[in-house]
């Protein structure tokens, strides 16, 4: 027993040691100095867990130096190997949102700038060996122009995509296929926001001369808002720009003017195809950093977004509108019914049927439906606000994440589908018996209704109108939701089958309807729960709610204040 | 009030309750920024923040906090929740027939 005892306490005390003993030879003596008093500090603990702890001693890359402050202790160096330091001496950058890259920490507001320029030249020195192909590609990058020649702003170093060298860990593998979607690592996800934090500088991409645009368009995209809420196949910068792993990777980024860029015209479409199959150039075009409504140059999804914005406001602003001045009217109503005394006891308790059971499925498919659309479709809209995104990554969780709110997205859209159809074979039924009612449909008498009716809520007519069997407010909620499932179901399957519509539909119809998608769900998400929940819930008359769609039935009371017309038209046969 | 109404309050105000405590905040920015989406369509972006757009942005707000807080999900939620409750519990402390007709 105690003989297994010391093979395991000596088995773990190696293997202890081994991990204390990650810091390379003659790092004490460095180490000794580099403890932040004396000179710059040196994180040993994540210099240790990095990739290069059993790599690279401290002198491989901080070469030239003998113990000492250092000072002239440092040989010259080549004139190509001076300028590239030089470049690297002067270069300054934007401090980014998230740690660092480019070494010592610099205070809030300020620049971040290299430290030790001259390790730099080591990186070439081993990796030119190791990773032949990534130097090459690098040599030859938009990234590593601003070392060969003059440029508007610095680019990149090692550090500013790899993070802090003292702590560079293995990247995952990560070589997306359409046949095999694969979940972006999470450093990947590190990786695009040191991208953002010169692409995503405003005042820097601009002195660049860089799309400073490019960050906000892409959290602004599906792709964006997708990675905002946490579903973790959603693409990140590396996914689209970075070349094939054999051609340099993220190494090789060109201009996309270049050919051999991978988001270059000709091959964009082959780059989307990573995860779209069978994706097209026209495909490809929907993507491309700007907003939404001007992607492509087209003016129909300009129009629409104008379009939309103009309804979409107008239309709540006047049914907010109508809620207040009826919400002001049925409080004078109940104070005034205090005083009155409650109305007939015995038309109160009698009711008849308003809605069948074939109606009122409809309406249950309908409802569920649109509120599952609504709270899993919603979230990823709002997810274009920073803030709003951890509240639908948050909300999203209870689907089980991204992935499994955009499931039940679908089984939302498929419920409504249902309904519609439900509801059109139930038209055609009615229809072959000859009973088909066109009491839904809008009349001019229903204008004339809403504006007497406003006016008499507003007290300034004595008289209500008298509705028929579907008020002017009942006509606007079912002609809205033929409008509303035409339009989202629509727009929906070109979401859900974007590749196959893009193979024969133009770009400019795709963008349109992305557009609509997600306006059409704005006006029909707020006018359902504010207005609609009012008329059928809120309402002070009728809270919490009006039982007719559980029930089927209404009390007479309420038909004889609510639907006059069709009292009277009813009256003889309820005397009877 | 009737019995009736009374767990049917009870449950809107818990909805309220449980609104103000964990959804208002949001309910607020996804309006707000329904709001300011509008506003780029109608005033153009980048959305300069002047009177109209900033008040079609609280229009926004107004509109989120009233569709997810007093209205649909929480209100009217809780509402029909403590409906639900209430036709439950008055089915069963309901009196059998013979005590309640011996009872009057």
């Amino acid at each position: 027993m105690r003989a297994t005892f010391l093979v395991f306490a000596l088995l773990f005390a190696t293997a202890a040691r081994g991990e204390a003993a990650k810091l390379p030879g003659g790092a004490d003596a460095c180490v000794d100095c580099h403890n932040g008093k004396d000179a710059p500090a040196v994180d040993t603990t994540a210099f240790g867990a990095s990739v290069h702890a059993d790599k690279a001693s401290c002198t491989d890359c901080h070469s030239g130096y003998a113990m000492g402050p250092h000072e002239g202790e440092q040989k010259a160096l080549a004139p190509a190997e001076q300028a590239v330091v030089d470049r690297l001496a002067k270069a300054r950058w934007p401090k980014p949102a998230a740690k660092p890259a480019h070494g010592k920490e610099a205070p809030k507001g300020e620049e971040v700038k290299v430290t030790s320029p001259r390790a730099y030249l080591a990186c070439a020195g081993c990796h030119e060996m190791e990773h032949a192909d990534a130097m090459s590609a690098w040599q030859g990058s938009v990234h590593s122009k601003w070392l060969r020649e003059d440029t508007k702003a610095a680019g990149p170093t090692c550090a500013s995509c790899h993070g802090a060298i003292h702590s560079v860990k293995k990247l995952a593998a990560y070589d997306p296929r359409a046949t095999a979607r694969q979940k972006v690592p999470a450093d990947r996800r590190e990786i695009a926001k040191r991208c953002e934090a010169c692409h995503g500088n405003e005042e820097f991409a601009k002195a660049a001369g860089l799309n400073p645009e490019a960050a906000f368009t892409y959290h602004d995209s599906i792709h964006g808002r997708l990675a905002r809420v946490g579903n973790e196949y959603a693409p990140v910068c590396t996914s689209c720009h970075a070349a094939e792993k054999d051609k340099g990777g993220t190494h090789a980024i060109v201009p996309k003017t270049n050919p051999a860029s991978v988001v270059s015209a000709a091959t964009k479409k082959d780059t989307c195809g990573r995860c779209h199959e069978g994706a097209s150039d026209n495909f490809a075009s929907l993507i491309a950093h700007t907003e939404i409504q001007e992607t492509g140059g087209h003016m129909v999804p300009h129009l629409v977004h104008v379009g939309f914005s103009y309804l979409t406001t107008l239309t709540l602003l006047f049914f907010a509108f109508h809620v207040f001045v009826d919400f002001i009217y049925e409080l004078r109503q109940r104070f005034a019914a205090k005083h009155h005394g409650p109305a007939n006891a015995a038309e109160q308790m009698r009711s008849v049927i308003r809605f069948d059971l074939h109606q009122r499925a409809q309406h249950w498919l309908m409802l569920a439906g649109v509120i599952l659309l609504g709270v899993t479709g919603w979230p990823l809209r709002g997810a274009g606000d920073p803030q709003a995104a951890a509240y639908s990554s948050s909300l999203m969780k209870v689907f089980g994440g991204a992935q499994g709110a955009a499931i039940w997205h679908r089984i939302g859209a498929v419920l409504i589908i249902l309904s519609a159809i439900y509801h059109l074979f139930y038209l055609t039924f009615l229809a072959a018996k000859k009973r088909l009612p066109f009491s839904m449909l809008p009349m001019p008498k229903d204008a004339l209704d809403m504006k007497d009716n406003i006016l008499f809520m507003l007290g300034v007519k004595k008289e209500r109108p008298k509705f028929d069997r579907y008020s002017y407010l009942e006509k606007f909620d079912y002609m809205g939701i033929f409008w509303g499932v035409i339009l989202m179901v629509g727009t929906g399957f070109i979401f859900w089958f974007p590749v196959w519509f893009a193979s024969w539909a133009p770009s400019w119809l795709i963008t349109a309807a992305q557009i609509i998608h997600g306006e059409e769900a704005t006006l029909a998400i707020l006018f359902l729960f504010v207005v609609h929940f009012y008329n059928v819930h809120l309402k002070p008359s009728i809270f919490p709610m009006n039982w007719v769609w559980l029930t089927g039935r209404i009390t007479v009371a309420d038909l004889k204040h609510e639907h006059p017309l069709e009292y009277e038209r009813m009256k003889p046969d309820l005397d009877e | 009030m009737t019995n009736k109404k009374i767990p049917t309050l009870v449950g809107s105000g818990i909805g309220l309750a449980l609104f103000l405590a964990v959804a208002l905040l949001p309910a607020m920015l996804y309006g707000g920024y329904a709001g300011l989406l509008l506003a780029g369509g109608i005033f153009g972006t980048p959305v300069v923040p002047t009177l109209l757009p900033r008040a079609l942005i609280v229009f926004g707000m107004v509109m989120g906090v009233v569709a997810v807080g007093s209205l649909s999900l929480f209100a009217v939620l809780g509402a029909a929740a403590g409906a639900a409750v209430g036709a439950l519990t008055s089915v069963t402390i309901r009196k059998p027939a013979a005590q309640e007709s011996a009872s009057r």
